[in-house]
């Protein structure tokens, strides 16, 4: 049976393997949470993901996943280049799926913000990046998911 | 008794028309089947409500799910649904409301229409129509 964890592997990897984006996001990219101590980097999370059923199983699966570049900084000079990479990385290109056939993705949303560090009022993180949809095909479709 | 899921819904078609062998139309997700029957009103003077008979039942139905080439695809896909709405020979059709009691579906001949339904915004869909084209039974 297909893993959806592999779509969450696939789009980390995606971008922790571009050069460019190491070189902009030094600090690596992550799941969910950064490691504390780092201060330029790429989160990814899940936000939603739905099933579509066919009579014989699953049809297609519908991921949405929040894939933001975060710098600890005053400007944004550097989170616009990092999401605009993180574009060019996941939009419209095919991703590598174990157990799936890559259908699309696309950027939903746009996500801009600045926060206010939670410990010294003084320091500015900078989020900058998208809401990202991508669909699935499992590759047994037609076979029946879990027991008939 | 014990109700049941559609879930586990099937759409089975012989493209010859000739009831075999059947072949499970894949990628589909729905399916509906009316039987509604005519009636004529034959009220009359005296009676306390109107009063009907009833004729032959007008065996038809929808069908939907996502179009499928069948390129790669390991059950050949649902082209062949496009294949029968726009030839001329009436197809065999048996609809199963649950393949986990096989024994219970609707069957016979029918002529199909399809349509399909491309958005930017969701996967490719196809629906369709069909229409008796000979006697139906139900098991």
């Amino acid at each position: 049976m297909a893993d959806a964890s592999e779509l969450d592997a696939a789009i980390v990897t995606a971008l922790a393997n571009d050069a460019t984006l190491a070189g902009l996001l030094p600090d690596g990219v992550f799941w969910d949470i950064a490691p504390s101590g780092k201060t330029r980097f790429a989160i990814v999370s899940l936000t939603i993901h739905e099933d579509e059923y066919l009579f014989e199983g699953r049809a297609f699966e519908r991921a949405t996943y929040l894939v933001k570049a975060v710098d600890q900084n005053v400007s944004g000079a550097i989170v616009k280049v990092a999401a605009e990479r993180i574009e060019e990385l996941l939009q419209d290109v095919t991703l590598v799926v174990t157990g799936y056939t890559h259908m699309l993705t696309r950027r939903i949303e746009r996500i801009r913000y600045t926060e206010v560090d939670e410990v010294n009022a003084d320091i500015r993180w900078q989020h900058r990046g998208g809401r990202y949809e991508v669909y699935l095909s499992p590759e047994a479709s037609g076979s029946p998911v879990g027991s008939p | 008794m014990a109700r049941m899921h559609g879930s586990k819904g099937s759409v089975e078609m012989d493209s010859a028309g000739v009831g075999s062998p059947m072949a499970v139309i894949a990628s589909l997700n729905q399916w509906t089947l009316s039987m509604a029957r005519d009636r004529a009103e034959v009220t009359a003077f005296g009676d306390t409500n109107k009063q009907y008979v009833q004729g032959l039942p007008d065996i038809k139905g929808t069908f939907a799910g996502f179009y499928d080439p069948g390129a790669g695809s390991p059950d050949e896909g649902n082209a062949v649904l496009f294949d029968a709405a726009e030839g001329t020979v009436a197809v065999t059709l048996k609809l199963i409301p649950s393949t986990l009691d096989p024994t219970k579906y609707w069957t016979g001949l029918a002529y199909l229409d399809t349509a399909i339904d491309v958005s930017a915004n969701g996967a490719v869909s196809l629906s369709g129509s069909f229409v008796a084209a000979g006697d139906w039974q139900r098991f």
